[in-house]
């Protein structure tokens, strides 16, 4: 097992093929790092999310995801240069409806979170980065 | 990452679909083109078999919601064998299913396919 520390960053071209390769490439550092399975499983999953809704509405040729493990805490970061959007601004999705009723929309945010202690997103430098945390 | 899916069915009334892998962005669309070869007969319960899905992500979910719009819009019922733990605490944060039609193993759900062909 690799020190379980971590600092590593993946430019992601905007297909869906480079998103599911770095989607690979991210699930197997996180093993390499200490994260047990079920863990890498949900840190892909929201960086899945992630990652295709930047692929899906931001008109970018590439985004950037950055993955930091300390001792304490587990960082997942994600830039785009596209147009100024805050994807936690958006209304949650009414999962109360009726499954034949409910709109299809909103969820893959809705899971990150859910599954992320801490997530933000700020504006910097002409990019949109959102910032996942969890307690290691 | 991939997505295999046996089908298994008894006709008219219901085919089984079972998953094997993972259902995300890239395998999403397989499922639904099993999906619509099942619906091309007129069967009244799917049952989606989960014990071998290990991940699902929003697209995955999507399917499983199209899927169940599907079957309760021609009066028929979709239900789910056995959830694997990181599978269903996604569907439990989305509310994708309803409970009800959840089952803790395949032999559930067996019983229960048997009581209400019984009751037919």
């Amino acid at each position: 097992m690799k020190g379980e520390t971590l600092s590593h960053s993946l430019e992601i071209e905007s297909t869906a093929d480079a998103v599911s390769s770095a989607l690979d490439r991210l699930e197997v550092l996180l093993g390499e790092h200490g994260i047990d399975h079920d863990r890498c499983l949900e840190l892909r999953l929201v960086s899945e999310e992630v990652l295709t809704n930047i692929l899906k509405y931001a008109d970018v040729p590439a985004m950037q995801a950055h993955i930091a493990i300390d001792a304490r805490t587990l960082e997942l970061e994600f830039r785009d240069r596209g147009a100024p959007f805050d994807p936690l601004a958006r209304v949650d999705p009414d999962l109360d409806q009726d499954v034949s009723e409910r709109p299809l929309g909103g969820l893959g945010i809705h899971l990150v979170k859910q599954l992320v202690e801490d997530v933000s997103y700020r504006r910097e430098d002409g990019q949109n980065v959102l910032r996942l945390v969890n307690k290691r | 990452m991939s997505l295999s899916i046996d089908v298994e069915t008894h006709l008219p009334v219901r085919t089984t679909l079972r998953l094997e892998g993972r259902l995300d962005t890239d395998t999403a669309h397989s499922f639904d083109e099993e999906l619509e070869r099942a619906l091309d007969s007129p069967i009244k319960i799917l049952v989606l078999d989960c014990a071998k899905l290990d991940y699902v992500s929003s697209a995955g979910i999507l399917s499983i919601l199209k899927a169940q719009k599907r079957m309760n819009a021609r009066g028929g019922k979709t239900l789910f064998g056995y959830l694997q733990p990181g599978v269903k605490k996604v569907f439990d944060i989305v509310k994708a299913v309803d409970l009800s039609s959840v089952f803790a193993s395949v032999e559930e759900l067996d019983e229960y396919l048997d009581s209400i062909q019984r009751d037919a």
